[in-house]
């Protein structure tokens, strides 16, 4: 478990090379995080689609700057994972409230 | 047997992650596996078939390099419509009572939204009314 949880660390930070920018990294997890949040209005199935459709974008991103196909799908399972939970945290906010209004 | 410039195409569009296959022949089955889901989740309205028409993109997009991905959506864009336009020319009553059902999720979605971003009951409603008046032909 730990071994895996190396090598996926070790993957996303060539990937994170790759990208060569922090910022277009932080901004490429945000627009998962937005699309998870907008499909999220839908339903949860399309939350997770959102994220994974923002993974992808990742994925391209990683692949288009030079970036092995291991990194890219390591960058696109952090992301989506990432974005998941962006987007999920507006979500877990007003159902925190709900609850605490019963 | 296939044509010589099939086997061309799919040599000089480069290795996939999977060995022994080529960016070409990911791309083709992924599009192949899309539309056959696709159309059929649309002739019967199943969801399950809607999620392996999209898994089939994703899982290919992810083994192929980025030229070919972006083929892969553009394809498989090119595809959903012209499905959609084939579905709503053979079965009008269905494609309508779909149509109106995404409709009315979005609807609920965006309400749903307006809500949470403080928006009263009235407000909405007048919204509402507005954007059904803008909708009204002539």
């Amino acid at each position: 478990m730990m071994q895996a949880l190396e090598s996926v660390a070790r993957l996303w930070s060539v990937a994170n090379a790759a990208i060569g920018s922090a910022g277009l990294s932080v901004a490429l997890v945000l627009v998962a995080g937005i699309l998870a949040g907008a499909g999220g209005m839908v339903s949860g199935r399309m939350r997770l689609y959102g994220a994974i459709v923002g993974g992808m974008l990742v994925n391209v991103a990683v692949k288009a700057m030079g970036g092995g196909f291991e990194a890219a799908a390591a960058a696109m399972a952090a992301t989506t994972t990432a974005g998941f939970l962006l987007g999920s945290t507006p979500f877990l906010v007003a159902l925190a409230k709900r609850t605490r209004r019963r | 047997m296939l044509p010589e410039w099939v086997s061309r195409l799919s040599s000089a569009s480069g290795p996939a992650w999977i060995a022994g296959w080529s960016n070409a022949d990911i791309v083709v089955a992924a599009l192949v596996v899309f539309a056959v889901a696709f159309s059929l989740a649309a002739a019967w309205t199943a969801d399950w078939l809607s999620d392996v028409a999209f898994l089939s993109l994703v899982a290919g997009a992810l083994v192929v390099a980025w030229p070919a991905m972006i083929v892969l959506t553009m394809a498989s864009l090119a595809l959903a419509a012209g499905i959609s336009f084939l579905h709503a020319r053979l079965a009008p009553d269905r494609s309508a009572r779909i149509s109106a059902d995404a409709e009315r999720r979005a609807a609920s979605a965006v309400e749903e939204f307006a809500r949470g971003a403080g928006m009263s009951e009235d407000e909405w409603t007048r919204l509402r009314a507005k954007v059904e008046e803008g909708r009204q032909p002539g």
